[in-house]
């Protein structure tokens, strides 16, 4: 099973070549739903949690704050990659899931853009 | 076959069995269980599943040869109810030919927790819950006074599209799903022996 920094290095890697500006460890707060994200782009709202026992997320992502997120995203109010550490065997196999996610949320509304420099 | 396409149906195949797992213990708890024989629910062809519920079930046709048959099958199948029901002697009795690979639906269609405004609700099979009144508000009050849990078919349903965001997101009737989680499975096998022909 991948650890909690294993896996988070391995999503930031993978939304950062995708052009998102993951920011870590970032204290989310919507609409009564408040948790701290492991990845969060606030700009294109675009984050990622890796769901572990060791960094006791079980007791801020709870079913009821899973359900919210996934309404969100299917709203296209914001896009959030949930994923718990006793589903994925590998860092392939969570890179492959990001990827897919990253894909639906570009397929919605496009890759990111970013203002020039 | 790909070897990160097998643990994916392996990864899957572990979520529906929790999926399983969650029913026995709620039906240990409450006495309610399908009667022995029931195929009701399979005979509803609009019964949806997402793509990626049904890879395990894809991925063991793949390795058995039968994938082809059974995608060509499927397809000429819409509309109709799922193509592993064997209907019984009569109406609403049958068996699923495929049971160990059946996807969370079929697992949790007998009952299964649903979050609404007023908090967590028990959605009973009708069958069942005519079966068992008395035994359903009893378990209907436990679950809502927290003593008792019960399988959220959202939160397995979360869990698989986890793997898979693109093929688990968009529930589809039962054969529609299979068609696309078999072309997914046949692709992948394709690219693996190198011959890259799927057929249309």
């Amino acid at each position: 099973m991948l650890s909690e920094a294993q896996g988070c290095a391995a999503l930031q890697r993978t939304f950062e070549r995708r052009g998102y500006m993951v920011a870590r460890n970032v204290a989310f707060s919507e609409d009564g739903v408040a948790f701290q994200a492991d990845g969060w782009d606030a700009a294109q709202r675009v984050g990622f949690e890796f769901v572990t026992t060791a960094a006791g997320d079980r007791q801020e992502f709870t079913p009821v704050v899973m359900e919210r997120l996934e309404t969100w995203t299917r709203e296209g109010r914001l896009y959030f990659f949930l994923v718990d550490e006793t589903d994925v065997d590998t860092e392939e196999d969570l890179v492959w899931a990001a990827q897919r996610f990253l894909d639906e949320v570009e397929k919605r509304r496009g890759s990111p853009s970013r203002p020039q420099p | 076959m790909t070897n990160r396409l097998t643990r994916q149906a392996t990864q899957v195949l572990r979520i529906l069995q929790d999926g399983d797992a969650d029913t026995q213990a709620f039906a240990q708890a409450t006495g309610l269980t399908c009667p022995p024989g029931c195929g009701a629910c399979c005979e509803n062809p609009s019964i949806s599943a997402t793509p990626v519920e049904l890879l395990p079930m894809a991925v063991e046709l793949e390795q058995t040869g039968q994938a082809q048959a059974m995608l060509e099958r499927a397809r000429a199948s819409t509309g109709k109810w799922c193509v592993f029901y064997q209907a019984g002697a009569a109406p609403g009795l049958g068996r699923c030919t495929h049971y160990r690979w059946r996807p969370m639906v079929c697992r949790l269609f007998g009952y299964a927790g649903v979050r609404t405004r007023r908090g967590l609700e028990v959605a009973v099979c009708w069958n069942l819950h005519q079966a068992n009144p008395e035994r359903m508000t009893h378990a209907q009050e436990q679950v809502e006074q927290g003593a008792l849990a019960v399988p959220v078919f959202a939160d397995h349903a979360r869990r698989v599209a986890g793997l898979d965001p693109t093929l688990g997101r968009t529930p589809l009737p039962l054969n529609q799903a299979l068609v696309l989680a078999l072309e997914h499975v046949l692709t992948h096998a394709a690219y693996a022996r190198g011959d890259g022909d799927v057929g249309p």
